[in-house]
């Protein structure tokens, strides 16, 4: 497993408790990567997105409670 | 169209690679994208069915005037969760299910960028449909005043309001989650070398889509949780008593409901796009046309909404525009389906399950839009408004379209997905008992329209009788053939003839280059993109 490319992926790092493992990577074998790596972009993506729907969410109800 | 190819082993690594928990907690706690697409899928199927009930108790009623069969509070009651549950429950969960599966082995990525959030975005969906069915058995009823929970109509509601209110919540919490891991996916996890314009159009739609839900679910939560504080805090948002207005509710509902139209049909281009090229076998026409014409549907979604209220009245130069913006439509829609027949044009066709389901949702899905462009003219929408002509029109739309694309989806990857392949014979006669029972079941709801049928009545005129009656049967031959799809998928998945690695002689993207079926965890190893 190439661990850069799936570090954004937590299930291949850490195994859960219900799962079986044949062979469990260590935990820290995502902490190699930099700050600038894929779970970093993943992570600030999401986090945009939300405020964007937070946004639409709170700016509709201001918006009707402001103008009525 | 991504001409990308995966030359490793798979994409996984068999030295770290560990298979599924055993038991119910592998279903509970999954955080595979597999298993999470398997469980919409499974659910979505559950509530076509459910939904379906409900359209068959609707038919029933219908099939001569009169009440024979339920009373007019239980019918509104049907017609209300029949699109509550077709909608949010089968249609988008169906394309949730297929975007879990595809989206991470199209692009040559591990999984879905947020697996955790994946779980929960599914987990909360079966508590928002318990709490929405749970209240058919609470005093007054069920919400009964149409998916569209027009005040003061909706208000009305009995004890169940608040319960209704909390499932749209979180149904739309759900899939605002949902298109935020899409999202992530597609522009964080693609393979090296999988350029925006390589991606296959299934990925491309559902970008597009999952785009469309952030903007709009948030809408629609806002919409009602107004409608909340209307009811029990004492404020006046659409309460025109208190200084509020009631259009105000039409105009964000529909600015929420008519992208949501296409949150349902895009991913459905996207499946189409996928399985005509297949068995055509010839690349796809058009691929950078069929992206900005996708974009460009989406672009309008947003500023058409008002033609869903021509009838309550705005300046004229409000009709105009919005007439226009509508009919604009069928322009990036017309280069969908010139791009599709194109694609079928000289090739060399062959006719399996999913390309039948396929060229039928290109014929049936023009028809329903071409009846849209008839309700767009805002001067005969006077004539068409709130008659069944626009259930006809609305039904050609969603179940010879988004439907039938599901169901040729199914077809399609289900050999991928199970590693056998489907039975052929019953998948043609659950095809053509469909495309018989939907043509029977909602074409005569056009001159039912037409001749002046109100929607939303358990009761009509007597000259409607004979086509009601027909209508009917459709309904119950289309409702019935159903259970052959539900027979083949169950014997799929329990066994029959191995599937290739990659099924279909012309099918090509990174998904094919995997096994059938696919090993637990894919591309830990990122693959090769030509």
């Amino acid at each position: 497993m190439d661990p850069e490319f799936a570090a954004t992926v937590p299930h291949l790092h850490h195994r859960a408790r219900n799962q079986v493992s044949v062979q469990a990577e260590p935990k820290n074998a995502a902490k190699s990567v930099g700050a600038n790596d894929r779970a970093a972009r993943v992570g600030r993506t999401a986090f945009a997105l939300a405020v964007l729907a937070a946004v639409f969410y709170a700016g509709f109800i201001l918006m009707m409670a402001v103008s009525s | 169209m991504s001409t990308a190819s995966h030359t490793t082993d798979h994409g996984h690594d068999h030295d770290h690679d560990h298979g599924p928990a055993r038991g119910l907690s592998r279903w509970i706690l999954t955080t595979n994208h597999k298993d999470i697409g398997t469980l919409y899928l499974l659910f979505s199927l559950a509530m076509f069915f459910v939904g379906g009930a409900m359209a068959l108790v609707i038919r029933a009623e219908l099939f001569e005037p009169g009440l024979q069969v339920v009373d007019p509070h239980f019918f509104n009651q049907m017609t209300t969760l029949h699109a509550l549950v077709m909608i949010f429950g089968a249609v988008m969960p169906a394309f949730v299910g297929l975007a879990n599966w595809l989206i991470p082995m199209m692009v040559g990525a591990p999984d879905m960028a947020l697996p955790r959030m994946n779980n929960w975005s599914f987990w909360i969906m079966p508590f928002a449909f318990t709490l929405l069915l749970s209240t058919l058995f609470m005093p007054g009823g069920g919400p009964a005043g149409g998916w569209t929970l027009y005040p003061p109509l909706v208000l009305q509601t009995g004890s169940a309001f608040p319960f209704v209110i909390l499932a749209v919540h979180m149904m739309g919490a759900s899939s605002i989650m949902g298109a935020i891991n899409i999202i992530a996916t597609i522009l964080n996890l693609r393979a090296p070398g999988m350029t925006l314009m390589k991606m296959p159009l299934f990925v491309w739609t559902w970008l597009i889509t999952a785009f469309l839900l952030i903007a709009v679910m948030p809408v629609l939560a806002g919409t009602v949780t107004m409608l909340l504080t209307d009811k029990f805090f004492g404020t006046s948002f659409f309460n025109a008593a208190g200084g509020g207005d009631p259009v105000m509710f039409q105009h964000i509902f529909w600015f929420f409901g008519h992208p949501e139209v296409y949150i349902m049909i895009l991913p459905a281009f996207g499946v189409i796009s996928q399985i005509i090229p297949t068995f055509a076998r010839k690349p796809l026409f058009g691929y950078a046309s069929m992206v900005y014409a996708t974009a460009s549907i989406a672009f309008l979604s947003f500023i058409v909404w008002a033609h869903h209220m021509f009838t309550v009245g705005m300046p004229l130069a409000g009709e105009l525009f919005f007439m226009y913006a509508t009919m604009l439509i069928a322009v990036p829609t017309g280069v969908k389906v010139f791009n599709w027949v194109s694609t079928m044009w000289r090739g060399a066709m062959t006719f399996e399950t999913p390309m039948l389901f396929a060229i039928a949702f290109v014929i049936l899905f023009t028809i329903g839009g071409f009846s849209g462009l008839m309700l767009a003219i805002a001067p005969a929408d006077f004539q068409y408004h709130d008659t069944y002509f626009v259930v006809a029109h609305f039904h050609y739309v969603l179940v010879p379209g988004a439907v039938f694309s599901i169901m040729a989806a199914a077809y399609y990857w289900l050999p991928k997905w199970t590693g056998h392949m489907y039975n052929e014979k019953l998948g043609k006669l659950h095809f053509w008992l469909s495309v018989i029972g939907v043509n029977v079941l909602f074409f005569p709801q056009h001159f039912l329209g037409l001749a002046g049928m109100p929607r939303r009545i358990p009761d009509y005129a007597l000259q409607f009788t004979e086509f009601n009656m027909v209508s009917t049967v459709g309904a119950f031959l289309f409702g019935f053939s159903q259970l052959f799809f539900l027979y083949n998928v169950i014997q799929t998945i329990r066994g029959g003839a191995k599937a290739t690695d990659q099924v279909w002689e012309g099918a090509e993207g990174l998904e094919w280059t995997l096994s059938s079926p696919p090993p637990y965890h894919t591309f830990t190893t990122a693959p090769e993109i030509k």
